[in-house]
């Protein structure tokens, strides 16, 4: 009997690294052409950026539902495990109320739900220590979801968007909608952090957002684990990692590829950046 | 073509005429918005408008039909004849006289030069009058008058082309406009000039802007209410005085009553004297075998009985001005309410040029005020702006060293629940730049600091062409030649835009990682932008250069290098 940890797949952990570490992932949908593909099942990364530069329509995404966690659940239920679920932040998702629905479904106390409070490789970072934690071998429950909670509060992603539009035409634009600035080519700096998307601050081309990014990481100062994340570039994350590696122990700083359901709301081009 | 000796011909004078129905239009909103007299009910631009249409429709027909259309008399003698059978609401009818007057002024002429357009406006203004039972001024008779002198005036002193002439006209005409508050009790406390007068403004302006050679889209002519520079585009910078609302409200108007009358040796003079025993605002125009009247009475019947007496009555149209009263001042009413203001930071920014402007709202402005070097807004009009922008705290973006003090007396202003603060930018890249670095999740502090240290941190270059020799910096400028500011300091003269402005980039420390931005405006091309941008990209290998058209009056080019 152990405590597991189960996230959706917008966290975009890679698969082998969840293994590694006992992360049970539950594949959200991405919709293009009516047609729905589970994230990192039925469609590759490679071919969902392809079809989201060239598909007619901009693809659209989908949580999973109460039922598909249910299904990875009770596995872990029945081989008598503790579960934790690490969802992408309500506010941007339906992904946390069809875990808590999933929850209600088994005994009390069984399947615990915690809402990381932001995204893509803020929310890999958390799903990273709390499996670390997880794993330990004095843990308890309590302590692991506290643990969770605590960094779910201070929990954020920094992302330079080459654009605006795919957040826009994706209904998740938020208050960054006065951050259009489509005539002078702008490229946004967000922030998801408390729940909430927030506009940052504008530049005016993605060299600067990314030595932005650099600076507002680095004013939050060392810490226990970095990630970068990419859509579709992973030469600038790779040397955006580089400038920032000191921050943070080597074995826990990682590179990811955004999964296709931010990816549809990040469009090309964009770079996240987070620490915890 | 020197049109000083040969004057208008037919084709200059439809194309005038077209470029003026094209004004009018724009101009319409505004017109309506500003009706106050004789009735205020909201239709004095709409009116003029389909007058000045149906005489544009019966120029258009006969310039293809008939061959005496080759004479500019002739075309002049169409519009006024489509004129009055399109006439439509008093102010409409005191167009169509105008024009008939025109047509009289000028009959038989082949061109119109100098002296036949004198001639032309001073008759225009003398039918004008005569159309109306009891003259009053304050009203688009006097601007038509005002138009009427001051050609006259040039002519005397010596201006004998007829284009310079029109200028003086329309000059003239917008002195006359500025001062018919002065002349009319009622304009003054609604707060705004006459509606008819504006519209008699926008034609002749609009026919100016075509003889001149402008015949694009319409633009803001910069025409201004006793409350600032109208707007075209938004009926809400027209605001009429709510005192004035207050007490016109429920007042009884009666009928806006019009028709023709067909018959013979139809006297004007005798039906004035009848429908006056019987109806207010009374305008009758025409004679002999037809009339049209325009008359305001609580009793629409007994003006037709009386009419029909005369002969044959046609196109009847009755309106009621009540209704059409209540519909004005409700419409002013909703616009003229505050908006709702919410806690929260939002931007406004004084702009000129149509890039510059659309620049600014893609980037999020709240409002934009026109304005810039020559058109200095006043500060009720900046904070009538900020007040619509709808958030407790608006920062100004003044982007004109002129501005700023402006922007900050805008701001020192006692404005009630909302609180002005300025970024004291001095130029439009300025502002961009002050505007990128808004963030509206962010606080007012927060976003003064930002915005502040993005205004400090680009250099702007202004190239502009010197309008006669001065002194500048210490530096002898000669007319004509072009100067390159830097941060407000001449940096550079040359002899050629191009040249200034890559002179005055190259003292601006950019370098292979700068943004160069460039806007062009007001004798520029996007031709030539595309060639300064690869000289640019050679010349500082790995910058960025943007280039966006500013459509800025008096400066050639605007760049920021960042």
């Amino acid at each position: 009997m152990a405590i597991r940890i189960v996230s959706d797949s917008t966290v975009g952990l890679p698969r082998q690294l969840a293994e590694s570490l006992n992360v049970t992932l539950v594949p959200a949908y991405v919709l293009i052409d009516d047609v729905a593909y589970r994230e990192g099942v039925d469609i590759s990364q490679a071919e969902f950026y392809d079809r989201l530069q060239t598909s007619a329509r901009l693809p659209t995404t989908s949580q999973p539902t109460p039922a598909d966690f249910s299904e990875h659940v009770a596995p872990l239920l029945d081989a008598g495990h503790q579960v934790i679920c690490l969802t992408i932040a309500r506010q941007l998702s339906g992904t946390y109320n069809s875990a808590i629905q999933a929850a209600a479904e088994f005994p009390d106390g069984a399947v615990t739900v915690v809402d990381s409070n932001t995204a893509t490789v803020g929310h890999m970072l958390q799903v990273a220590a709390a499996a670390a934690d997880a794993a330990a071998p004095d843990s308890t429950l309590d302590g692991v979801v506290a643990a969770m909670q605590e960094r779910a509060a201070r929990g954020y992603v920094y992302c330079a968007l080459d654009t605006l539009e795919y957040l826009k035409k994706g209904g998740r634009i938020g208050k960054a909608q006065a951050f259009m600035g489509s005539l002078l080519n702008v490229k946004p700096i967000i922030s998801v952090a408390g729940g909430e998307l927030l506009p940052v601050e504008r530049t005016r081309n993605m060299r600067r957002a990314l030595g932005r990014l650099e600076e507002l990481v680095r004013a939050r100062g060392p810490a226990t684990h970095l990630g970068v994340a990419y859509t579709t570039d992973a030469a600038p994350a790779a040397d955006l990692l580089a400038q920032l590696r000191d921050l943070a122990p080597a074995e826990q700083c990682y590179t990811i590829q955004i999964g296709s359901a931010v990816g549809t709301h990040g469009g090309p081009g964009a770079i996240a950046v987070a620490t915890i | 073509m020197s049109l000083s000796s040969t004057g208008l011909q037919a084709a200059d004078w439809r194309a005038a005429m077209r470029g003026a129905v094209a004004y009018l239009e724009l101009y319409r909103d505004a017109a309506d918005a500003l009706n106050v007299f004789p009735v205020p009910d909201g239709d004095t631009g709409t009116n003029m408008l389909l007058t000045l249409r149906a005489g544009i429709a019966q120029m258009e027909q006969d310039s293809t039909a008939d061959t005496d259309a080759d004479a500019a008399g002739a075309v002049a003698e169409s519009v006024a004849t489509g004129a009055f059978w399109g006439a439509r609401g008093n102010s409409g009818v005191i167009l169509s006289q105008l024009l008939r007057g025109f047509a009289d002024g000028i009959a038989g002429s082949g061109a119109i030069a100098a002296p036949g357009a004198v001639a032309a406006l001073r008759a225009a203004t003398e039918s004008a009058y005569h159309a109306v039972s009891q003259p009053r001024e304050g009203t688009m008779l006097s601007v038509i008058k005002g138009a009427s002198d001051a050609a006259a005036r040039a002519n005397d002193a010596g201006q004998h082309d007829v284009i310079a002439l029109w200028q003086h006209a329309y000059d003239g005409a917008i002195a006359a406009l500025a001062d018919t508050p002065e002349q009319l009790p009622v304009l003054k406390n609604a707060g705004v000039v006459d509606s008819g007068g504006l519209g008699v403004v926008a034609i002749i302006g609009g026919a100016l802007q075509h003889l001149q050679g402008r015949d694009g889209p319409p633009v803001n002519l910069g025409l201004r209410s006793v409350s600032g520079v109208i707007d075209p585009a938004q009926t809400a910078s027209v605001a009429i005085a709510a005192d004035f609302l207050d007490a016109h409200e429920g007042e009884e108007f009666g009928y806006c009553t019009q028709f023709v009358i067909h018959g013979q040796d139809l006297s004007v003079e005798t039906l004035r004297a009848g429908l006056g025993e019987i109806a207010q605002s009374t305008v009758i125009v025409g004679g002999g075998a037809a009339v049209r009247i325009h008359v305001h009475t609580e009793d629409p019947g007994s003006a037709l009985t009386y009419g029909a007496g005369f002969g044959e009555l046609d196109e009847v149209k009755i309106d009621n001005m009540n209704l059409q009263n209540r519909d004005w001042t409700a419409g002013h009413r909703e616009r003229a309410q505050p908006a709702v203001i919410s806690p929260g930071v939002s931007v406004i920014a004084v702009a000129s040029g149509p890039g510059l402007a659309a620049l600014f709202q893609d980037t999020g402005c709240a409002a934009i005020v026109p304005g810039g070097q020559t058109l200095n807004p006043s500060a009720s009009e900046i904070i009538a702006a900020a007040r619509s922008a709808g958030t407790a705290d608006v920062i100004i973006l003044p982007n004109n060293g002129n501005v700023v003090l402006t922007a900050a007396q805008a701001a020192g202003a006692d404005t009630g629940d909302v609180r002005l603060h300025v970024v004291s930018t001095r130029s439009m890249p300025e502002g961009t730049a002050a505007m990128l670095g808004f963030n509206p999740a962010a606080s007012l502090d927060d976003n003064l600091a930002s915005m502040e240290s993005a205004r400090a941190a680009v250099a702007t270059i202004e190239v502009a062409r010197a309008v006669r020799d001065s002194v500048v910096d210490g530096q002898h400028v000669a007319e004509g030649q072009f100067m390159s500011i830097l941060d407000g300091q001449l940096a550079e003269l040359a002899a050629d835009a191009d040249a200034a402005l890559l002179a005055g980039l190259s003292q601006s420390g950019v370098n292979g990682d700068s943004i160069i931005t460039l806007y062009w405006g007001d004798g520029a091309d996007a031709a030539r932008c595309a060639r300064i941008q690869a000289e640019l990209e050679t010349r500082y290998a790995g910058a960025q250069v943007d280039v966006i058209e500013g459509g800025q009056p008096h400066y050639p080019y605007l760049a920021s290098v960042e």
